[in-house]
C-alpha cells in the first residue's frame, strides 16, 4: 500500500527541472521550483506549481546549498525532493538532510551515494564482485608507486572523489609518475575535499557503455539495457544512442548482469547509471557508477518505453516495479544530441546571452527536452547545455538521417550554438558506420570545421543578402509584418462579430 | 539602390533593385538575379532567387543586425548605412541632425517612395506614402532639401519611427546614387 506524494520540491532547473514537472503532473503531484534571481524568468519558475527564491546567484547560495534547499521544502510543505542530475543529486548530506527532515529524496539511499560517489571504494567492490575492473592500483598511497610499477604504460592518475572527466591525468612514462601523482592529488584535494588518488592502465580509443538500472524497495532489480555516449569533447557527451551499435547479444547480457551485481551488493535503490569503457578489443571494465538520473535517460526512455522519472517517484513513493525483466524489450534505436550554447567556430568558447528564437524540430520520432520556449536568455552562470534532441528510428541510420533533419530544421538565433557541428558529426561516414572512439571529435577536428565551412559555403549567399534587405527595421523583436498578418487573417475569415 | 552589407564579416557592396510589389533585382560582382518574394512573417521570409525557392528565418538584434538562417546554418548581416543614421547604434554619428532624417510616422506598407537620391525636394513636398489601417498616409519633407539617400524598400513593411529619406545637410550635398 502505498501513498503517493503530494508536493515535490524540485532542487534544480533547466531541462531536467522541466522533465520532473513533466512526470510529477502526469501523476498528479504538486511542484515547487526553486531559483537565483538570474533564473527569475526561466521556464521551470513559471511551469511548476510553486516557486520559491533563493536570493543570490552564486551556486553555494542557491542550487547547492542544502540548508536554502530543505528550509523551501519545508516552507512548502513537500514532502519529497528530486535533486535532478548534477548540482546535489550525488550529495549524500541532501540525502540525509531530507531523511531529518522527514521530506523523501527521489533517489538511493545516502550509504549507496557515499560508497559510489568514491571511485576507488566503488572500484574495489566491483572488483570483490568479480565485475571486470580495469587494471590499477588499490589506492593505498603508501604502495601505489610500487604497485604502479607493475602496470604498463601508459597510465591514468584518477582522484577518488572526482568524477565527469575530472581529477585525471595521463602518464606517458615511470619518469612522470610521481609528479603526477602528486599534481593530482594537490588538485582533487583543492576541487574534491579529497586528495585520494589510485592508478589504472590507460586505454587508448575506449567506447563508453553505461546500463541503466531501477531498483525499488522490494528487492526487485531490473537493466533497461544499455546505451553507448562514445561522442565526447573534452569528456563532455555531446551524442548518446541506445542500444549500443557495438554490442553483441552476450556482452549486452554479461554488461546488464555485472550492473545488477552491483546493485544488489550495495542494496541500491531508485535510478541509476553503472558506467564501463570498452576497450578495442572487445572487454569492457567497470569505470563507475552515477548515482542519479543522467542527461541522456531519454534515449533509454525511447527504445524501452519506460518513463524513467516518473518511476523514480513512484519507487521512493515505495510503489513496486510491476515489470520482470524478462518483458524489457528494445525497439528500434535512439539517438540523443546535447545543443550546447557554444561557438564551434571560435574554438568552442561559451555563448550565454539572448536568444531572440529558440525554435527546436519535431516530427514523428522527435522529441525535445529544454529549459526554454520561444525564446529565454542562456545563464553564463550555468552549464552551457540549451537543450536536448532526441530521436528514435527502426535502425540506427533511420535514427541518424531522423536527427539530420530536426537539425536543420532547428532554429537557434541571438546565441551561437552547436547545431551546425552536430550536423556534421552524424553525417560523418565514420559515425554512419559507427567507427568512433572518445576520441572522435579531436582525431576529426579538422574534417568536421571543414564539412561546416562548407555547407556553409553552399547557401547561397544573395538569398540572404535580400532576407536582411528585405527585413525593415531596427527594432529587436519588433512588429514587423505583423500588421499585414493581421490583415490577411480578417480577409481570410471575413469579418464577423463576437457575440 | 546601392547598399554596403557585411555578411560573417565580409563585406558585399550590391545594387538591390526594386521592380514591381514583389519583385527586385540584386546585382552582385557584375552579375544580377531576380528576387521575388513570396511570404514574410514576424521572423521568417519567403523568396525565390531566378526561381529557387528558399525559406529563411530572420531576427533582428539590438544593434539592427540582421541573423539570417536557412536551415540550421546562421549568418550574421550587417547594413553599414545604418551606422550613419542610426544615433541608437554604437557607430551612430551623433552630429546627425534630426532635421535630415524623415522618419516613417507609423508603421505599415510603405506604398511608394516619391523621391530618390540626389532628387530636390521642397518643404511639404510628398516623399512617400505608407498604408496602414487600410488608409494611405503621406510623408512630407520638412523642409527644402536634396535627397541624399533612401532606406526602406517599396512594397515592404516598415515600422514606425525607423529612418525612412535622409536629405544632405545643407550645404554638404554627398549624393549616394
Amino acid at each position: 500500500m502505498t501513498t503517493m506524494f503530494q508536493r515535490i520540491l524540485i532542487a534544480n532547473r533547466g531541462e531536467i527541472a522541466i522533465r520532473i514537472i513533466h512526470a510529477a503532473r502526469e501523476l498528479g503531484i504538486e511542484t515547487v521550483a526553486v531559483h537565483s534571481d538570474a533564473d527569475r524568468d526561466a521556464l521551470h519558475v513559471r511551469r511548476a506549481d510553486l516557486a520559491v527564491s533563493l536570493p543570490g546567484n552564486e551556486l553555494n547560495d542557491t542550487y547547492l546549498s542544502v540548508a536554502a534547499l530543505i528550509a523551501a521544502a519545508k516552507a512548502c510543505d513537500c514532502d519529497a525532493l528530486h535533486p535532478g542530475y548534477g548540482f546535489l543529486s550525488e550529495s549524500h548530506l541532501l540525502a540525509e538532510a531530507c531523511q531529518d527532515a522527514g521530506i523523501i529524496f527521489i533517489g538511493p539511499g545516502a550509504d549507496a551515494i557515499r560508497r559510489m560517489g568514491n571511485k576507488l571504494i566503488a572500484r574495489q567492490m566491483a572488483l570483490e564482485l568479480g565485475v571486470p575492473v580495469n587494471a590499477g592500483t588499490s589506492g593505498d598511497s603508501e604502495t601505489l608507486l610500487s604497485e604502479a610499477a607493475g602496470l604498463d604504460y601508459p597510465l591514468l592518475v584518477k582522484a577518488a572523489a572526482g568524477g565527469g572527466g575530472k581529477g585525471m591525468r595521463i602518464v606517458a612514462c615511470e619518469a612522470e609518475l610521481a609528479e603526477a601523482v602528486k599534481a593530482t592529488a594537490r588538485e582533487a584535494a583543492a576541487y574534491f575535499g579529497d586528495g585520494t588518488v589510485y592508478v589504472e592502465r590507460y586505454i587508448e580509443n575506449p567506447r563508453h557503455v553505461e546500463v541503466q538500472v531501477l531498483a525499488d524497495h522490494h528487492e526487485n532489480y531490473l537493466h533497461f539495457g544499455e546505451r553507448e555516449c562514445t561522442i565526447q569533447r573534452r569528456y563532455q557527451k555531446i551524442i548518446e544512442e541506445a542500444p549500443s551499435p557495438t554490442l553483441n547479444h552476450d556482452q549486452r547480457r554479461e554488461l546488464g548482469e555485472a550492473a545488477l551485481k552491483i546493485c544488489r551488493a550495495i542494496g541500491y535503490r531508485n535510478a541509476g547509471t553503472v558506467e564501463f569503457i570498452l576497450a578495442p578489443d572487445g572487454r569492457f571494465y567497470f569505470l563507475e557508477m552515477n548515482t542519479r538520473i543522467q542527461v541522456e535517460h531519454p534515449v533509454t526512455e525511447m527504445v524501452s518505453g519506460i518513463d524513467l522519472v516518473q518511476w523514480q517517484i513512484r519507487i521512493a513513493a515505495g510503489e513496486a516495479l510491476n515489470i520482470i525483466q524478462e518483458d524489457i524489450r528494445l525497439t528500434g534505436h535512439a539517438i540523443e544530441c546535447r545543443i550546447y550554447a557554444e561557438n564551434p567556430a571560435a574554438g568552442f568558447a561559451p555563448s550565454p546571452g539572448t536568444m531572440s528564437l529558440f525554435q527546436p524540430a519535431n516530427g514523428p520520432g522527435v522529441r525535445n527536452d529544454s529549459g526554454y520556449e520561444g525564446n529565454g536568455v542562456v545563464q553564463s552562470f550555468y552549464d552551457p547545455m540549451i537543450a536536448k534532441l532526441v530521436v528514435h528510428g527502426a535502425s540506427r541510420d533511420e535514427a541518424r538521417r531522423r536527427a539530420i533533419r530536426a537539425l536543420e530544421e532547428y532554429t537557434i538565433h541571438g546565441i551561437h550554438s552547436n547545431l551546425e557541428y552536430l550536423r556534421e558529426l552524424l553525417g560523418h561516414p565514420d559515425f554512419m558506420a559507427n567507427r568512433i572512439s572518445t576520441g572522435f571529435c579531436t582525431t576529426h577536428a579538422v574534417e568536421l570545421e571543414a564539412a561546416m565551412t562548407a555547407r556553409r559555403e553552399e547557401i547561397d549567399t544573395d538569398a540572404l543578402l535580400a532576407a536582411a534587405l528585405l527585413t525593415q527595421s531596427t527594432a529587436p523583436g519588433s512588429v514587423q509584418n505583423r500588421v499585414q498578418e493581421n490583415h490577411d487573417v480578417w480577409q481570410q475569415i471575413g469579418g464577423w462579430r463576437i457575440g | 539602390m546601392k547598399r554596403h552589407l557585411t555578411l560573417s564579416d565580409e563585406r558585399y557592396d550590391i545594387e538591390f533593385t526594386h521592380q514591381t510589389d514583389t519583385n527586385w533585382e540584386l546585382t552582385r560582382d557584375g552579375i544580377t538575379r531576380r528576387v521575388e518574394l513570396l511570404g514574410q512573417g514576424t521572423d521568417w521570409i519567403l523568396l525565390t532567387i531566378d526561381g529557387k525557392r528558399h525559406c529563411l528565418r530572420v531576427t533582428v538584434d539590438n544593434k539592427g543586425n540582421r541573423e539570417v538562417s536557412e536551415g540550421c546554418c546562421r549568418f550574421t548581416i550587417r547594413d553599414l548605412a545604418r551606422d550613419e543614421f542610426d544615433p541608437g547604434s554604437p557607430g551612430g554619428s551623433s552630429g546627425t541632425v534630426s532635421d535630415n532624417i524623415i522618419r516613417t510616422p507609423l508603421p505599415g506598407k510603405l506604398l511608394r517612395l516619391e523621391v530618390a537620391p540626389g532628387d530636390t525636394v521642397a518643404a511639404g513636398a510628398t516623399v512617400a506614402v505608407i498604408e496602414s489601417m487600410k488608409m494611405e498616409n503621406v510623408v512630407k519633407s520638412p523642409r527644402d532639401g536634396v535627397v541624399q539617400s533612401v532606406h526602406a524598400e517599396p512594397g515592404t513593411m516598415v515600422d514606425g519611427g525607423i529612418p525612412l529619406v535622409i536629405l544632405a545637410t545643407a550645404g554638404e550635398i554627398e549624393v549616394d546614387k
